[in-house]
């Protein structure tokens, strides 16, 4: 009697302490069910199916569409530019900060820059960027500005930088653009890698008489490669799914898979939401494609991580 | 002709002095300990020869050749770090051969130094596994015939041992002592463990506060300690007020009870408060005549393992024996009236 009643209260407070263990995840699973999965059902379901809702594969065919094709050639472009000069970049700052001779100030105040600026996209960076390097904007007025006069007295300003043929409202700028957030996001993530190579190690290396390119090239970048990876892959999936600072900074005008997409769920002339599923279908598999290479060079690369 | 000279080297960090004036000779395959405690400048002076910290003066010379401001690459000193520093994106193979590759020795060379290095520590088996998969003690012996591979004029420890458990440690330490006997290679090993460093070593150096404290053999630094940090630092030890009665004969007395040492004290010694220094194990328990003798009430006693520590409260001071834990050991009870004797030879004054 005795013992089933132990028994009962041990199996309650198994049950509560499983609960308990579960509870705090419970609002993060209905957030990614709702806004996460659902919308991807309906995206893959909406890519196969007509206006009238009949099956159909004429939306993933229409992906062949020339205009179509560009701009995703266009959006990789972009995105692979933006993430390449990105990494390196803020793989300079990073390592400037961390194992270079920076002092501790700029490295506060560049590790607050980079996280105020890796969440500043969208409207206002457009807009930002417009206001200093636009047409008229000011960087550009003041270079605009600054002339020269040769010695027959003719005058000159070669720092006009659209008489130069720079456009802000192309991919050149969009890149420029791209490049403000993604550089800040490479620092924050690779700064704790960096940070992570151990001195003993450089040490090692020295004392075994390997020289600092010998170091970095057989121990540091093998150790950081993975991180490299990871955030390289973020920087691309951040770039090839933003909208928003295209969108604001072009007008449209640049074909882009993301302001194709928005064209045609917004109902635009001519605008097919399926076509958008299926173009956005398309960004997923590019994604899904990207991310199973970065998995199988992660793998190959980095063997001797705990598993 | 000394192998490794160290010549009034200094080293200061933002106007604090590190080390200050160190000198050191030490001849080929000599194994010398820097032995003292956190922050005495025992690492610092152990990087100053590898050549990771410049000294701000003196000269550094390894077989006559003056190294003071070569660097590290270009040393030929192997070293071997407490976190074992082997480069974890590499197999143990990898590891061990890193320094050959580095100055281009071909891939037979490099496996046939491997073999012979994975042979020395006995991990054959190893080869192709990643640091991460050895213990604490395997990954140690990977890091120090790392160091060994290069064949260097002079291996470096610092505190290899520090982050592995006792057993292992004792182990450890047995297999690099054969091993640098092996290998006849001039080691400097830096610890803080008093026992490493005394069973380990041909010399000591004791360091205090960037100061050499004394240079000597384990036995000389143990049985003769030249100052009260040595003294205090290296083994146990009672040191204790005495009042001084007749210097010439080293008569002092501790409380009212009269302790004869076997070296007469000059004058100038008796105008200073003289403290008498003697081991716990150099007292013996009971009354012994022609020995020292002092009476006390047993304080306490602590129980560890292989021998017993009593203290006693003699006259207000308490004095500390160690015996042997044996099975017929009478033992007496806290609250007893005890006596211990010793020899004149076994104190000094200090």
């Amino acid at each position: 009697m005795e013992n089933s009643q132990t028994q009962q209260v041990s199996r309650r407070a198994k049950i509560l302490d499983v609960l308990g263990n579960w509870i705090g995840v419970i609002p993060f699973f209905i957030f990614i069910i709702v806004f996460l999965i659902l919308p991807s059902m309906n995206l893959f379901i909406g890519a196969f199916r007509d206006l009238n809702g009949n099956f159909t594969f004429d939306n993933i065919i229409g992906l062949k569409d020339p205009a179509i094709l560009k701009a995703y050639s266009v959006s990789l472009q972009v995105s692979v530019i933006t993430s390449l000069v990105g990494s390196v970049f803020g793989f300079f700052v990073a390592y400037a900060i961390t194992i270079g001779k920076a002092p501790k100030w700029m490295r506060n105040i560049l590790m607050t820059f980079s996280g105020l600026a890796a969440n500043f996209g969208g409207v206002p960076l457009a807009f930002a960027f417009i206001a200093t390097i636009g047409r008229t904007g000011l960087i550009t007025a003041i270079l605009k500005n600054i002339c020269f006069s040769n010695a027959a007295g003719v005058q000159s300003c070669p720092l006009d930088i659209y008489d130069n043929g720079f456009t802000l409202y192309g991919v050149l700028g969009l890149t420029l653009a791209y490049t403000y957030f993604e550089f800040p996001l490479m620092v924050l993530i690779i700064t704790p890698a960096l940070e992570g190579l151990k001195r003993d190690w450089r040490e090692a290396s020295d004392n075994l008489g390997a020289s600092s390119w010998q170091y970095w090239r057989y121990v540091a970048f093998p150790v950081l490669w993975p991180s490299i990876l990871g955030a390289g892959l973020l920087l691309f999936g951040s770039a090839f799914g933003a909208y928003a600072t295209a969108q604001a900074l072009t007008g449209g005008s640049i074909y882009l898979v993301t302001i194709l997409i928005g064209q045609q769920i917004r109902g635009d002339v001519l605008g097919n939401p399926n076509l958008g599923y299926a173009l956005a279908l398309g960004m997923v598999v590019i994604m899904s494609i990207t991310i199973t290479g970065y998995t199988i060079l992660q793998r190959r690369t980095a063997r001797w991580l705990k598993s | 002709m000394s192998f490794l000279k160290l010549t009034h080297v200094n080293k200061t960090f933002a106007d604090m002095p590190a080390v200050d004036d160190f000198n050191l000779s030490a001849e080929q395959g000599e194994f010398v300990s820097f032995l003292g405690p956190s922050g005495c400048g025992k690492t610092t002076t152990l990087r100053m020869i590898a050549g990771f910290e410049l000294p701000t003066s003196g000269k550094i010379t390894i077989a006559d050749q003056d190294l003071t401001y070569v660097p590290p690459n270009k040393r030929n000193v192997g070293m071997v770090f407490q976190s074992y520093a082997l480069f974890p994106n590499m197999t143990i193979a990898d590891n061990i051969g890193y320094g050959l590759k580095v100055v281009g020795k071909s891939k037979t060379e490099i496996n046939k130094r491997v073999d012979e290095m994975l042979d020395l520590i006995h991990l054959e088996n190893f080869r192709e596994r990643y640091p991460y998969q050895l213990s604490g003690g395997q990954q140690q012996r990977v890091a120090l015939v790392r160091a060994l591979a290069i064949r260097p004029q002079i291996l470096l420890l610092d505190e290899p041992l520090s982050a592995l458990d006792a057993k292992i440690r004792v182990e450890l330490r047995q297999e690099i002592r054969r091993i640098q006997q092996q290998l006849g290679i001039t080691t400097i090993y830096v610890t803080h463990d008093q026992e490493e460093a005394l069973s380990l070593s041909d010399r000591v150096v004791v360091m205090s506060q960037g100061r050499m404290e004394q240079v000597g053999t384990p036995s000389e630094i143990y049985t003769y300690p030249a100052t009260e940090f040595v003294a205090k630092f290296v083994g146990q030890i009672n040191l204790l007020p005495v009042d001084v009665i007749n210097p010439p004969e080293g008569l002092v007395k501790v409380g009212q009870q009269p302790v004869r040492t076997s070296r007469a004290l000059n004058r100038a010694d008796g105008a200073h408060a003289v403290r008498l220094a003697i081991r716990p194990e150099e007292l013996n328990p009971g009354y012994l005549e022609g020995a020292n003798n002092l009476t006390g009430k047993v304080d306490s006693i602590t129980y560890l393992g292989s021998i017993i520590r009593v203290r006693i409260d003699v006259e207000g001071q308490l004095i500390s024996m160690d015996m042997f834990n044996e099975r017929k050991l009478k033992m007496p009870a806290v609250g007893d009236i005890f006596q211990v004797n010793f020899d004149a030879d076994a104190c000094w004054l200090i």
